[in-house]
């Protein structure tokens, strides 16, 4: 089980630093901070172990761990005495509990029970294939047998030039389950289990907690019961911790996870930063998302004339970005989408229109099979709950309906614009590219729930945003009028 | 009036929490069900053959595979090929037949004499026939 110790040593000491950081005043946010510091001490840990193999540090080496757990101890060390030193003696503000009502255990219940028979299908099938699907042995383990295996030399740069395994794919699933069999000292099974189905749990627990009460709840049902996801859970491939990234930023943006109770606090602006940036360096697509993060971000900081908060999210996601350039500028090789295709060739492709009906006829056709059999059209009809949701309430939800609707833009282009069969191409990865937008799905279209149920027994706060600019936008005209309140439509 | 409209809208909104907890539900007990139904893996099996065969390759160096003469691109035979690699790195296990090592699947060679492996020796084969030639002569 030295495995869980390495699952466990960067969680703890970034659990430190957000301890200090957003002072947890209730279950709900230490629970969301441990999910919080679960999914970045995973990423944080596979930048430091990307470093320690570049500089010729083997992860079979004793060197290696040790290096490791100094890094850790520092880490912890700094954020430990940080908190000493900025405590305050002024009571931490209380934040809000949801107001618990007759009965209202049963969804608490409910969604306890879907989550066991959840957490025994994942480990049915990760006992059935505990190599994982097909991608994760042939790229992510693949690369993280190379890490482990080859780190002494150079030899662990070998995978860069076998083609058909992604060797442009970023290093943050490889280079975390060679940490843990650096810790294990062998290569095992449990190491990239342990990873993810971490990384699933945090993404259920983010959106849970970032909601909160029965609409929480109904969130993390929601989730849970899309079979297509839940497979992909012990997969070990790298769309479920893209997911929780995705869904981390959305929550530490626009949720009051941390519950800070100073709107100029840097840290949430700082967390997303990192989050966006992790999912850059989990998987291509992860791109895409952080330059749309940093739009945003750019956007609300040119409202505000005030580019303070843009700047902690830079702080917080340059660490990571540096490590993602540094991999594809110096070490991978270009990815199979763009290589050899001119300006030309991709402008040809993207003015055909057979192409477009042939993606979009994929598409519509793998959506609607999407979690099949128990669901029929259950993303589709989630997405259009979200785009009407995005129309009716503004604010923050159409904010992230808008990131969701380019990230699934950005997809299509893609899809239209691919080298390869399409049919194949769409059929073998759309499954997989839904999973990684249907928790960033299940939060916004429940957030939006949430802030327009207009019942007085409503047991949480509508969601407000750490950012200002985006601060009293989520409420609906209707519930901001009945308040007295202008709605404003700063996005 | 507001209050009827309130109390047919909270109703409603509790019948699609059930619906959704309902369907949620039934939708993991069958994913756990065909989980548990799955059958045994492949990639563990077809790992155990290609390792028994690493101990008769040099620590670094690419490695050849010798390609199937027909369906090269076969589902399965993909599989073998890919698990090889798998299983083999940090050998990088290239479908070639010019380097001093070459992985022959039982299947992949042709009937009688295949010229691809003139000049090549097997040194080890694993339980199911896959085996690792050599190159002895130029």
């Amino acid at each position: 089980m030295r495995e869980l110790l390495a699952l466990l040593i960067p969680v703890c000491a970034i659990g430190v630093f957000l301890d200090r950081s957003a002072r947890w005043t209730s279950a709900r946010a230490a629970i969301a901070s441990l999910a919080l510091a679960l999914c970045l001490g995973i990423g944080f840990s596979s930048v430091v172990s990307t470093g320690l193999i570049v500089i010729g540090i083997a992860p079979t080496s004793r060197a290696f761990v040790l290096a490791d757990v100094a890094v850790w101890v520092v880490v912890g060390a700094l954020a430990w005495f940080t908190r000493r030193a900025a405590e305050s003696p002024e009571p931490k503000a209380q934040s809000p509990e949801p107001r618990v009502e007759s009965r209202e255990w049963l969804l608490p219940a409910a969604f306890g029970v879907i989550a066991i028979v959840a957490l025994v299908a994942t480990i049915a099938a990760a006992r059935a294939a505990p190599h994982g699907d097909w991608d994760a042995w042939a790229i992510w383990n693949l690369h993280a047998r190379f890490l482990f295996r080859g780190g002494a030399g150079d030899a662990w740069r070998g995978f860069f030039s076998i083609a058909w395994s992604q060797p442009d794919y970023p290093l943050l699933l490889p280079a975390s389950v060679a940490r843990m069999w650096a810790y294990a000292g062998h290569e095992s099974t449990l190491g990239p289990l342990l990873i993810a189905v971490g990384f699933g749990i945090a993404c259920v627990t983010l959106a849970v907690t970032t909601i909160g009460g029965r609409h929480g709840w109904i969130a993390g049902v929601l989730m849970l019961g899309a079979t297509t996801f839940l497979a992909q859970v012990p997969s070990q491939c790298a769309d479920v911790p893209l997911a929780c990234f995705i869904v981390a930023t959305l929550a530490v943006t626009f949720g009051d996870i941390l519950r800070i109770p100073n709107p100029e606090s840097r840290i949430p602006a700082l967390l997303a930063g990192a989050t966006s940036a992790m999912a850059a360096w989990t998987k291509n697509e992860g791109v895409v998302f952080v330059l749309l993060m940093f739009l945003i971000a750019v956007i609300v900081a040119v409202r505000r004339r005030d580019g303070r908060q843009l700047l902690w999210s830079i702080a917080g996601a340059a660490p990571i970005l540096i490590a993602v350039v540094g991999f594809k500028l110096a070490l991978a090789p270009s990815s199979g989408l763009v290589e050899g295709q001119s300006l030309t060739v991709i402008l040809t492709r993207l003015m055909d229109p057979d192409r477009h009906m042939t993606v979009l006829g994929l598409i519509a056709q793998q959506a609607m099979r999407w979690s099949a059999p128990f669901a029929f059209a259950v993303f589709p009809i989630v997405s259009l709950v979200a785009a009407w949701m995005a129309v009716r309430i503004g604010g923050v939800v159409r904010v992230m309906a808008i990131v969701l609707g380019l990230m699934l833009a950005s997809y299509y282009v893609v899809y239209v614009t691919t080298p390869f069969d399409i049919a194949w191409h769409v059929s073998t990865s759309i499954d997989r590219l839904l999973v990684q937008l249907w928790p960033a799905l299940v939060l916004t279209v429940v957030l939006g729930l949430q802030s327009s149920v207009p019942s007085p027994q409503s047991s949480v706060s509508s969601p407000r945003s750490p950012i200002p600019g985006l601060q009293s936008s989520v409420s609906s005209p209707r519930s901001s009028a009945r308040r007295g309140e202008p709605w404003t439509k700063d996005c | 009036m507001s209050y009827t409209l309130f109390a047919v809208r909270f109703l409603l909104a509790r019948t699609a929490a059930v619906i959704v907890v309902v369907w949620a539900l039934v939708s993991v007990i069958a994913a756990s069900r065909n989980a548990t139904m799955r059958g045994t893996d492949p990639v563990a099996a077809f790992e155990t053959e290609f390792r028994t065969l690493s101990h008769a390759l040099p620590p670094s160096g690419p490695v050849g595979f010798l390609r199937y003469e027909a369906d090269d691109d076969r589902a399965d035979r993909v599989m073998t090929y890919y698990v090889a690699q798998y299983t083999l790195a940090p050998h990088v296990v290239e479908k070639r037949t010019d380097l001093e090592f070459v992985i022959v699947a039982p299947d992949a060679v042709r009937p009688g004499v295949d010229d691809r492996l003139a000049g090549f020796m097997p040194i080890a084969t694993s339980k199911e026939g896959y085996s690792v030639y050599q190159r002895r002569a130029p």
